[in-house]
């Protein structure tokens, strides 16, 4: 039923659900059409989206995550889900905020192409843990800093007085929690793909890759690990203000990186081939048939 | 359509008067059943609440008794049988009587909230909803009412869902929690509360934030006896005013509503205290009095929310606004609804009289048929022609007036011409 379901399809009605939120703020503050529609476009977009990868990425190439797209598609898809989740649960206009994300990162994964991987050699579950870690610490850092940055303009309306009628936005603890809460959980995340991907340079024979994705996210890394130790009698609001800044930056590093790896030259993406591995092990062969001189 | 209503509300009987037809539950149920003794066969639902007494009272079959013979329901029994003074003459000019689709449109109004004191509060739904179903308990309910309390009940449904008017508030205390105390916090059952001053406004203010789950209150007041009585309602303690600092150290939402002239928070007592507060905590803070008790230099502090009464009233000034700007929007709701209310109940009505009518020419049809079969004495098959044929004939003949009738009762000239037709047919 579903099997035809195109990239546009969804894409169509993300953007209309888009477009409705921003005419929501404009035209139709208070119509209760207004917020359904939008809802269900995303809805009926995450329907199709769900279909396209099932059809697209697993039935195509036998497994999610096949292709670089794939990857941004899945990242979309799950940007969407929590879309769905936080609108229906806090009754807000988060749509505003995530739906030009998930329509960026469908962007991406239409530019980087659908070309599937060659099947890895070895460490498959590693490598599959590897990018969803990296792409979840980048999906929690974007939301932390949409977070932070609803936490000041709920903030300020509430310093001068003003009324809640265009935009919808959750309380100040809610959102102060979920820009601490992404804060530390995309370090979490960064972590685990900083440990998986040494994993992979020592054990799956990927030793000579050394471009900017895999010396920059170490960096990031530690550098977001230092910033989530506690400061002294900051105030709440520098607190929050930290946090936002701090999402905000990961999330940009870690946009760069992606970037990088989508974007440059793309042997980040493809795992080392069973033929790439036999060629590594035929150079290791050979450079210590060379180092022990033959026996007189 | 047979369904009319008699009444008495804030809005013409003073408070002196509405006291003498107040009923509570026991005093419903015990009318309900006299209701029952006096007109069988009659519906009537008895809503009372302290701002209005309404007996509605409704029959589709029945010729409904007069206002005045009603009018003794509507007075409690014990308080009946103790003065004959209140009699319908002397009072008379205190009640409304609606009928039809008057009566209808009234009934959805009051549910909706639209007939009420402060337009759009939510209690008057829940007490119709206990009027109705004091009445279902004791069988005073029929067709018609049962119809129209659910279409009531959608109607209120409608009015919260389609329109601002249940959303938007206009009372200091509501505005002070919904606007803007559930826009800092996400929830209260884990705040703390802090109550300077045991005045009105505070106690009010409490009763909302309970409602919203508040629950730790703390009361602070120069009289130690008003602040202990106030912490016994709300199950809170009582600090002396010398500790109000410290007890502002630790707490999330603070009502400050004295009679002090001058601030009792300045901003030096509040930089004292504000190194001991935990840095993760907003202080949201009312400040009801007139004159101001907190100094408003104190609201400029890193996460402090301080309100004045100025604040909460232009709120609910905007509020009062925008809810006014929906009542046409809710009134065409109780319109529209009505209409199909009364559709409804003319279409059951000529439902019955087709249903009737149908009976009675295929008696007729039935006893011409026997008769000249056993005249004719005919084999299977022309028997079954003729039966045939006096099927069609009659369906032919009724398919007119049928289908008249069934188009008139979408509109209220359908009753009307229910009533023709069981006249002229003798139905």
């Amino acid at each position: 039923m579903f099997k035809g379901v195109d990239v546009v399809c969804f894409t169509a009605c993300y953007s209309i659900a888009f477009v409705f939120e921003l005419a929501r703020l404009r035209f139709a503050k208070d119509s209760r059409l207004f917020v359904l529609i939008p809802f269900v476009l995303t809805a009926l977009g995450a329907v199709a989206h769900a279909s396209f990868l099932y059809y697209n990425d697993l039935l195509q190439n036998d497994r999610f995550f096949s292709s670089a797209g794939g990857w941004f598609s899945v990242l979309a898809f799950a940007v969407v889900l929590v879309e769905l989740y936080l609108t229906l649960v806090s009754k807000t206009q988060f749509s505003l905020f995530l739906l030009p994300l998930t329509l960026s990162l469908i962007a991406v994964s239409l530019c980087v192409g659908n070309v599937a991987f060659p099947p890895a050699a070895t460490c498959v579950w590693v490598r599959a843990t590897h990018a969803s870690a990296l792409l979840l610490a980048a999906l929690l850092s974007f939301f932390g800093a949409v977070s932070g940055y609803m936490y000041f303009w709920q903030r300020n309306r509430l310093r001068r007085n003003v009324a809640e009628n265009s935009l919808a936005l959750p309380s100040l603890e809610w959102l102060s929690r979920a820009c601490r809460f992404a804060a530390n959980m995309s370090v979490v995340a960064l972590g685990i793909g900083v440990a998986s991907g040494f994993y992979l340079k020592i054990f799956s024979g990927t030793e000579s890759r050394f471009d900017l994705a895999s010396i920059g996210t170490p960096f990031v890394f530690v550098a977001a690990l230092l910033s989530r130790f506690p400061k002294r009698r900051a105030r709440a609001v520098d607190v929050c203000a930290m946090n936002a800044i701090h999402n905000f930056v990961v999330g940009a590093a870690m946009g760069v990186l992606l970037f990088s790896v989508a974007f440059g030259p793309n042997s980040h993406w493809n795992p080392p081939t069973h033929a790439e591995t036999n060629a590594n092990e035929q150079v290791e062969a050979d450079e210590s048939t060379l180092a022990v001189p033959p026996a007189q | 359509m047979p369904i009319r209503v008699i009444g008495l509300n804030n809005r013409i009987a003073p408070v002196e008067i509405r006291e003498l037809f107040s009923l509570d539950a026991t005093d419903v149920t015990e009318t309900l059943q006299q209701w029952q003794d006096a007109f069988p066969g009659i519906e009537a639902t008895l809503v009372s609440t302290c701002n209005r007494t309404e007996l509605y009272f409704a029959s589709d079959h029945e010729e409904l008794p007069d206002y005045k013979d009603v009018f003794p329901f509507m007075i409690a029994p014990a308080r009946r049988n103790a003065s004959e003074e209140i009699v319908y003459e002397r009072y008379r000019n205190y009640f409304q009587r609606f009928e039809e689709r008057e009566a209808a449109e009234r009934l959805f109004a009051v549910t909706s909230s639209l007939d009420s004191m402060i337009l759009g509060e939510p209690q008057i739904l829940s007490q119709v909803k206990r009027a109705y179903k004091l009445a279902t308990l004791a069988h005073t309910t029929g067709p018609i009412l049962n119809e129209a309390f659910q279409t009531a009940f959608k109607t209120a449904k409608r009015v919260s869902v389609e329109t601002e008017i249940f959303r938007r508030r206009v009372s200091v205390p509501s505005v002070a929690v919904v606007d803007f105390a559930l826009r800092i916090f996400e929830r209260l059952n884990d705040k703390k509360t802090l109550v300077l001053g045991a005045g009105e406004m505070a106690e009010e203010t409490l009763k909302y934030l309970s409602d919203y789950g508040a629950r730790s209150v703390v009361v602070v007041n120069r009289s130690r006896e008003k602040a202990e009585r106030l912490a016994e309602q709300w199950n809170g303690v009582v600090v002396d005013w010398d500790d109000r600092f410290q007890a502002l150290a630790s707490t999330d939402l603070a009502i400050v509503a004295t009679g002090a002239a001058e601030p009792i928070i300045t901003l030096n007592d509040y930089l004292k205290i504000e190194n001991a507060r935990n840095v993760n905590r907003s202080l949201f803070i009312l400040d009801l009095a007139v004159p101001r008790n907190v100094d408003p230099k104190v609201g400029k502090r890193p996460n402090v929310y301080l309100y004045s009464i100025d604040d909460l009233e232009s709120a609910c000034v905007r509020n009062k606004e925008l809810r006014d700007k929906e009542i046409p929007k809710a009134l065409q709701i109780v319109r529209e609804e009505t209409a199909r209310f009364l559709a409804n109940v003319n279409a059951r009505k000529s439902i019955d009289a087709i249903r009737l009518l149908r009976n009675g020419w295929n008696e007729v049809k039935e006893t011409e048929l026997d008769r000249l079969l056993r005249k004719l004495n005919c084999d299977k098959h022309t028997e079954e022609e003729i039966r045939y044929a006096f099927d069609r004939l009659v369906n032919k003949l009724l398919h007119s007036p049928t289908t008249t009738l069934r188009a008139a009762s979408q509109n209220e000239s359908g009753s009307r011409l229910t009533e023709v037709m069981k006249k002229l047919f003798k139905l």
